[in-house]
């Protein structure tokens, strides 16, 4: 690690081996939205050892913070937007905005990661999925939202559907890191959720800071 | 059904050949017990039943009795649910059935007869059942440790701590009997190695002593051999699946001290997150293809910059060059060598047909040609033997056109006047 003294001020720690051997995989995986973890060992390695240098080089070519985070014991970095915009990714086509069944099944999935929070890797089938849509606490808003309406069974072409929405969205949220699919095409969906998928609650940070002006807000909309 | 009888069998409340009569009875308790409108009748369940589960008894065959299979389906429900081995200890489970006293094992036959593979079936059982029992009571005991974080925003912070550590009590005392039935069973390998040894000695001995035995104190070691291998293969698989349970229970403690250690700012932000899954859902709403709000429900971006690397499949280096059409000047000099050429050609055939039609003329008047005197004329007016050569070969294919007309060859050479050709004597004749 570097010290932290060191003023870095180039770039030429790409000239290193490792760097070099991996920059291109580093490089494209961060810009496409991934998150890193330990996974990804070689490239995670690679960026643990040269953290402040590939800091550098992207606050000050892109615009954008590395951030090295901790979600639930693992430690993991990703690219995010600096405070003052969107750096060099300004462009509406150079970054993707997460859409409504996105959010709602990332956010499903986080509640689903503290159901089996005890064992050790998070692997979700599909009738997990199916459990949590018949029979949850909300199950209700699940029905309804998912279906259209509120049944005690719903028939195969129905499933269907819904099945094609998570494994439309799990596939966007493998290519961020969030979940690893265990499941191979046209295959029921399986799938582990990494504690990485705790970004998504991070994203909302502050709205859950002051959630109850937050809430006033969403109502005065609805009105 | 099969349940409800294999229970009254035990009980003693009907005997072990059961009849049609003693099966109603049940069918009508079991739909006053389930709720059921109506009784099921017998006949629309027997063909299922019969063979695997029910037969007829041969002595009295009204009567019917459980087969092997159907009590051993039942028992097998009965396992899981009381779970038989959850207040027995691994490590005594393993001592019952892998104790091993090296002085009472002398013969290769002893040895078989205690862990030869059939022999040994029962124990390997024991042992996997109690391994599976084990990962169902910590499986059920994780989900426990779920069922109480998911509670957490309802309870006090020291409740759920006690809660936790009365379940993670199980963990303990199952992680500890683990470590003792892995310390028994690596003595228990290495007696059983030191006996195998000891067939091996005695294989030494018998050759250096030049024992007629030699050959079956081999084949007892190879026995021997081959026991420990079939044990030790067993044990490295019961290992593999010890350690995954090992795995887990290091993972849940892990996950227990760092609980207990940020309790009060984890609870708060689960509970943070479970509001605002919450209202996620309140804000939702369906839509054909996707899901929508209804609210200003806000939505978050994140990086996103796909390097793509586009490239054209085919790709022209240089500009097409426009088809120009050549118009090549008349070259008069060869033209008019070629139409010579041509003339010189036609000219020559019209002479050979001029004297293809003399040397007919002369065959149809004087009724024969002599080849010889027909060529040197030729090559005496023309100068130009080809002609001639073509000329009589032409008279020749008439002479085999015509079956008027005979050739007679003679073998006599004749060689035609200052030319270098030579050829037999010949004539035709009509």
């Amino acid at each position: 690690m570097e010290n932290e003294n060191n003023e870095i001020s180039d770039y030429s720690f790409l000239l290193d081996e490792s760097v070099e051997k991996y920059f291109a995989d580093i490089n494209i995986l961060l810009l496409s939205g991934k998150h890193i973890d330990k996974k990804y060992y070689a490239e995670y390695s690679v960026l643990e050892e040269k953290e402040d240098n590939w800091k550098f080089f992207y606050a000050n070519l892109y615009g954008l913070n590395l951030v090295p985070d901790n979600f639930d014991g693992n430690r993991c970095y990703y690219l995010d937007f600096s405070l003052n915009g969107k750096g060099k990714l300004n462009d509406a086509t150079r970054n993707k905005e997460l859409t409504p069944i996105q959010t709602l099944i990332g956010l499903t999935l986080l509640d689903m990661y503290y159901q089996k929070y005890f064992t050790e890797e998070k692997i979700i089938y599909w009738d997990d999925v199916k459990m949590q849509i018949l029979e949850s606490d909300h199950q209700e808003a699940y029905k309804r939202i998912l279906f259209n309406d509120i049944r005690e069974s719903y028939d195969e072409r129905e499933w269907k559907e819904v099945h094609l929405k998570f494994s439309n969205t799990i596939k966007s949220f493998e290519r961020l890191g969030w979940v690893e699919k265990r499941s191979g095409r046209d295959e029921e969906l399986v799938f582990e959720i990494r504690p990485a998928i705790h970004r998504l609650g991070k994203l909302y940070e502050e709205e859950l800071l002051d959630f109850e002006s937050f809430i006033l807000k969403l109502k005065n909309d609805d009105e | 059904m099969i349940i409800a009888l294999y229970d009254k069998i035990r009980n003693r409340e009907i005997d072990e050949y059961f009849t049609q009569k003693e099966v109603n009875e049940i069918l009508k308790d079991i739909a006053v017990e389930f709720n059921q409108d109506s009784t099921r009748s017998w006949s629309g369940i027997k063909d299922n039943l019969f063979h695997y589960f029910l037969r007829s008894y041969p002595d009295e065959p009204w009567k019917y009795y459980l087969t092997d299979y159907a009590r051993n389906v039942v028992d097998l429900m009965i396992n899981k649910l009381e779970n038989p081995y959850k207040n027995h200890p691994l490590e005594k489970s393993m001592q019952d059935s892998f104790s091993l006293n090296p002085d009472e094992i002398t013969t290769i036959e002893e040895l078989e007869r205690k862990y030869g593979r059939i022999f040994i079936q029962g124990s390997k059982k024991i042992i996997t059942d109690h391994l599976e029992d084990l990962e169902d009571e910590l499986r059920e005991a994780y989900q426990q440790l779920n069922d109480i974080l998911r509670k957490e925003d309802e309870q006090s912070a020291t409740s759920l701590v006690r809660e936790f550590t009365l379940v993670f009590r199980t963990f303990g005392e199952k992680a500890e009997d683990i470590t003792e039935a892995i310390i028994f069973k690596d003595k228990f390998l290495s007696d059983l190695q030191s006996i195998v040894d000891s067939f091996y000695r005695k294989m030494e001995n018998d050759g250096k002593n030049d024992s007629e035995n030699v050959q079956r104190s081999k084949e007892d070691w190879e026995k021997a051999q081959e026991i420990y291998n079939d044990l030790k293969e067993f044990f490295n698989s019961t290992d593999r699946k010890v350690s995954i349970i090992r795995r887990q229970i290091n993972h849940s403690s892990k996950k227990l001290t760092e609980l207990q250690e940020q309790f009060s700012a984890r609870a708060f932000f689960r509970l943070q997150l479970k509001k605002l899954h919450r209202t996620i859902l309140e804000s939702a709403e369906y839509t054909n293809d996707s899901v929508k709000f209804r609210n200003n429900f806000p939505l978050k971006q994140l990086v996103h910059e796909p390097v793509r690397m586009l490239f054209p499949k085919y790709y022209e280096f240089q500009p097409p060059k426009p088809n120009i059409i050549l118009d090549v000047e008349v070259d008069e000099d060869y033209e008019r060598k070629e139409k010579l050429k041509i003339e010189k050609e036609i000219h020559r055939q019209q002479i050979i047909n001029q004297w293809v039609d003399t040397a007919q003329n002369i065959l149809e008047h004087e009724g024969k040609v002599s080849m010889e005197e027909l060529m040197n004329r030729i090559v005496d007016e023309e100068k130009d033997l080809s002609v001639a050569y073509q000329v009589a070969s032409r008279m020749m294919a008439y002479t085999s056109e015509n079956t008027d007309v005979f050739i007679d060859v003679e073998q006599k050479l004749i060689s035609l006047s200052k030319q270098k050709l030579s050829l037999w004597k010949t004539k035709i004749m009509k």
